[in-house]
């Protein structure tokens, strides 16, 4: 069983966020075997799956889908929709294969349930890593195209006609010769009964009629009227409202409260100790807030207390050199450098970040002693059934956890803090409670973006080839931090909860050790370096002081793509070659990545004059299996930093939605320009010193640049599209400024000396 | 007992007077399509129309509300009822769906008010006073360059048909059935 676990530990951290794609395949609708298995056994609730007739006419072929008899068709979301558009997208794939317009079906939010697990994610029913629509694409059209083979076969049957002359449009089946014609919802009922067809044939890509083409929102209609239900507008009849004041320093712990004050305060019910800090609890949150000013609390200092930012960076760059040094003492690379004497050093640095989710966190949790039921803005609803189910012992099948709308994620509602929390104040005061967060709760308790130092030097011969690549990089790791806290549910169910907690501390261990395991959410765009490289060495260092850290859209990428593509500009400055040009040399065999560098130079006018006092900058990088080049038209004005222009080019292979792929790379460069510019999070004494939007500004529309966007044409499976527009817009912007004034800038945010 | 009149209707809350106005909405009137944000007036999330003139809710004491209307994203087709269209959608809300403006939508409703009251204010708005009144209306998805769109469609269509319900051009944008649902 051990022998399972590790390897199971070892298959599923290569794929974390970004890594290798590896599909696990346990249980569940994400795979073909448990997709037919659905189909035949009638898996599920009602609520999607089993084939079963309930009575009323029922068609549920799949997880997905299901059709009433009065048409009306639903589509089961098992994805959180945090405006990377899921909620439009997944319904396009299920609904070109079934011949019925996006706009016929309602959307209904699924519960947390195994059997939604995300294969591309740990087997964990999350929502990340840019994976859905590139793990959708098949299941989902597969799904829809089952459920059409079986409404033909239906209509046939009762019509007393081949399958073959029958076809489907609209939401309806209709028979050719005769024109006869019955709508999905007459059909349920016998669909219901048929057997799913053995051998099924998906659409052709040019017999597509709705993937490729712009699909507007289908949730656009709720969210300019206010109808949305986010995690923090669910009304849960009698639930109370806490706010929890926790340690201003990280990692500080309880001592000692007073809330006598507080508790005199009208709709104040309780002021209790719980989840490390104090809940204050009233009917409204204002009257909560207010009281919490009164609570007289102390606090006992942690690990964290002598920690402060500006002394970890210079830790951090002397491990990042250490990791140099190691691989300069190699005999090769000693014997390259000699012989190679254009050498390029240079050292660069990213900040901690907080997410700045519009919606603040929050929770609601209504703990009983023999059920659980939580209401939660979240990427992970299976985690926090897990968390719940570890808290309070209830069993899982009777922990009912609830997706609503999510105002943002980026990564941080891949945490679920907040759920803790609000669990373990239901717990303490016997309750329903809405757990809300102010911003300052949000920018002080997040899970950040780690700090990084990065450290390259790099040997070129005469012709701009890169003989050498030396890579060290110091930091703390999310894996680290990430992995042992999801360990059991990974994990089948069924495992026993001591082998489970084994389980977690081996991977803990694995992961202090952390060469046992390959690091994707720290190194990931450095390690599989798109330029050919003769030597090439990555050395990368955990130094993990306990600061919270995690994912943040692009993880990895969000840093190493600002360090390579730096460099990479440094690099072609050294050999007297042209930007684009010594890139093209570059990747001359990497077709993918040449065709969006040479679609970017065209569709940026790169070779063509611009006004005076306006420079441009480059930058491309592959990640989430996609593609992305960004050129930026930047002016100077004083120590100002204005980008006017960015125009990006993206290979995310098919377009589902190229609306949405719009969307997603403008919002992605608005999301990287603001931390290329202005947003750093500091820490002195373990206190993070920012609060709100006024010490950690997101960008503003008067901010931002005109935005330009080309998509490749593409006929291969789609890929991520969520997140790779945000690595190459610093580096971009950055050299950019080289440009513009001679200032290499290799710090984030860039600010001019 | 405080006095308020929002989205065309009276209310009598019994609140303390410094309770600001957002939280007097989302949780006495349970009226959630106003948005709490930052509760410091920096992100607009709880922007609504007092008056004509958008303001953050979060920093406004219930106590300046009385006497002067409300109107929050749930009443914006009662505020101007010669702008809605046949579907009970404000102009602004119509162009907003038309631009495919929002991703997670928590900003719109500050958003969709902030730029209603513009458009009150200069029908025809140019791109410095779109810059005015829509720069701190915070968009953590980076909806902006559509919003600005949008807003410059609205301008058109309601300048087009400033008395009679603004039909949507069905060459162009045929009206879609979106589904109404909560999840």
């Amino acid at each position: 069983m051990m022998e399972t676990n590790r390897r199971t530990l070892i298959r599923t951290s290569a794929l974390v966020v970004g890594g290798v794609v590896l599909g696990l395949g346990i249980e569940g609708a994400w795979t073909s075997e448990g997709l037919a298995q659905a189909t035949q056994t009638g898996v599920g609730d009602g609520k999607g799956g089993g084939t079963q007739d309930g009575g009323d006419g029922v068609f549920a072929p799949n997880l997905w889908l299901k059709i009433l008899s009065d048409d009306t068709m639903t589509f089961i979301l098992d994805k959180s929709e945090m405006g990377q558009s899921v909620y439009t997208s997944m319904v396009m794939l299920l609904a070109e294969e079934l011949d019925v317009k996006p706009e016929k079906f309602k959307i209904e939010m699924a519960d947390a349930d195994r059997k939604y697990s995300n294969p591309e994610l740990l087997n964990i029913q999350i929502t990340g890593g840019s994976t859905s629509v590139f793990a959708a694409y098949e299941p989902v059209r597969r799904a829809g195209a089952t459920a059409r083979a079986m409404l033909v076969a239906a209509a046939a049957k009762g019509w007393q006609v081949k399958d073959s002359e029958c076809h489907t449009e609209g939401g309806f089946v209709v028979h050719g010769p005769t024109q006869q014609k019955s709508s999905y919802g007459s059909l349920a009922r016998a669909a219901a009964q048929m057997l799913p067809p053995l051998n099924i044939t998906l659409k052709n890509p040019s017999e597509f009629k709705i993937i490729g083409k712009t699909q507007r929102r289908l949730d656009s209609l709720l969210k300019v009227t206010g109808k949305a239900t986010f995690g923090i507008d669910v009304v849960v009849p009698d639930a109370l409202v806490a706010v929890l004041i926790r340690s201003p320093e990280l990692g500080g712990t309880l001592k000692d409260f007073d809330g006598t004050e507080a508790k005199k305060l009208p709709g104040v019910t309780d002021v209790v100790a719980a989840a490390g800090g104090v809940a204050v609890v009233a009917k409204r949150y204002f009257q909560a807030r207010k009281a919490a000013g009164l609570v007289n609390v102390q606090w006992e200092s942690g690990p964290l207390k002598d920690f402060s930012t500006e002394g970890f960076y210079r830790e951090l760059t002397e491990r990042a050199s250490t990791q140099i040094k190691s691989c300069l003492e190699k005999g090769s690379t000693q014997k390259i450098l000699a012989s190679h004497p254009l050498q390029v050093e240079a050292t660069y640095r990213t900040p901690f970040l907080a997410h700045g989710t519009l919606e603040p966190q929050n929770c609601t949790a209504d703990v009983r002693p023999d059920s659980v039921e939580i209401w939660a803005p979240t990427q992970g609803p299976g985690l926090i059934q897990q968390w719940a189910y570890e808290m309070t012992g209830v069993p899982v099948e009777r922990i009912k956890v609830h997706s609503t709308f999510l105002g943002g994620g980026f990564g941080r509602r891949l945490y679920q803090d907040y759920a803790v929390e609000a669990i373990a104040i239901s717990q303490a005061i016997k309750k329903p409670v809405k757990l809300i967060w102010s911003r300052e709760d949000d920018t002080k308790n997040d899970f950040y973006r780690p700090a990084m130092v990065h450290q390259m030097k790099a040997a070129l011969d005469q012709q701009g080839a890169i003989k050498l690549w030396l890579h060290g990089a110091a930091g703390p790791s999310i894996l680290a931090q990430t992995l042992p806290t999801w360990v059991s549910t990974i994990l089948p169910q069924w495992l026993p909860d001591m082998l489970k907690s084994g389980a977690a501390a081996l991977a803990d261990k694995l992961v202090g050790q952390w060469n046992l395991i390959p690091d994707a959410t720290s190194m990931e765009g450095a390690q599989e370096l798109t330029y050919p490289v003769e030597h090439h060495e990555v050395a990368y260092q955990v130094v993990n002081p306990g600061v919270p850290v995690g994912f943040w859209r692009s993880v990895g990428h969000s840093h190493t793509g600002f360090a390579v593509e730096s460099f990479v500009d440094e690099l072609a400055i050294a050999a007297k070659l042209d930007p684009f040009d010594f890139r093209e040399r570059l990747l001359k065999d990497k077709l993918r990545n040449l065709g969006v560098l040479r679609r970017l130079r065209e569709f940026s006018r790169w070779d063509t004059p611009l006004p005076q006092g306006v420079f441009r900058g480059i930058g491309i990088h592959e990640s989430f299996r996609s593609v992305v080049g960004e050129v930026v038209e930047l002016r100077v004005d004083g120590k100002d930093l204005r980008v006017e222009k960015v125009f990006a080019v993206i290979d995310c292979g098919t377009v589902v939605n190229p609306g949405h792929v719009e969307a997603q790379i403008t919002g992605g460069i608005i999301f990287a320009l603001g931390a290329t510019l202005f947003q750093e999070i500091t820490l002195k004494g373990g206190v993070v010193q920012q609060n709100s939007f006024d010490d950690y500004p997101l960008l503003s529309l008067t901010q931002t640049p005109q935005i330009e966007v080309a998509m490749m044409p593409s006929t291969e499976p789609p890929t991520g599209v969520g997140e790779p527009a945000v690595p190459p817009l610093a580096a971009a912007v950055a050299n950019a400024v080289f440009r513009a004034t001679g200032q290499r800038l290799r710090s984030l945010p860039l600010r001019l000396s | 007992m405080i006095r308020l009149k929002i989205n065309q209707q009276e209310y009598q809350v019994d609140v303390p007077e410094d309770t600001p106005l957002l939280w007097v909405i989302r949780e006495e009137l349970g009226l959630t399509g106003t948005k709490f944000g930052c509760g410091k007036g920096l992100c607009g999330a709880c922007t609504i129309i007092l008056g004509d003139g958008a303001t953050r809710s979060c920093i406004l004491p219930v106590i300046a509300a009385q006497g002067t209307p409300v109107t929050t994203i749930e009443g914006l087709p009662l505020w101007q009822k010669d702008k809605v269209d046949a579907q009970g959608l404000h102009g602004v809300q119509r162009a907003w769906i038309e631009a495919d403006v929002v991703q997670c939508g928590y900003c719109q409703p500050g958003q969709i008010l902030a730029a209603a009251a513009l458009l009150k204010a200069h029908p025809m708005p140019s791109d410095g006073q779109i810059d005015q009144a829509m720069g701190n209306n915070l968009c953590r998805c980076g909806t902006y360059p559509r919003i600005r769109t949008a807003i410059k469609k609205a301008a058109e269509s309601m300048q087009e048909n400033p008395q009679s319900p603004a039909p949507i051009n069905p060459q162009i944008n045929p009206p879609t059935n979106l589904p109404i649902n909560h999840p």
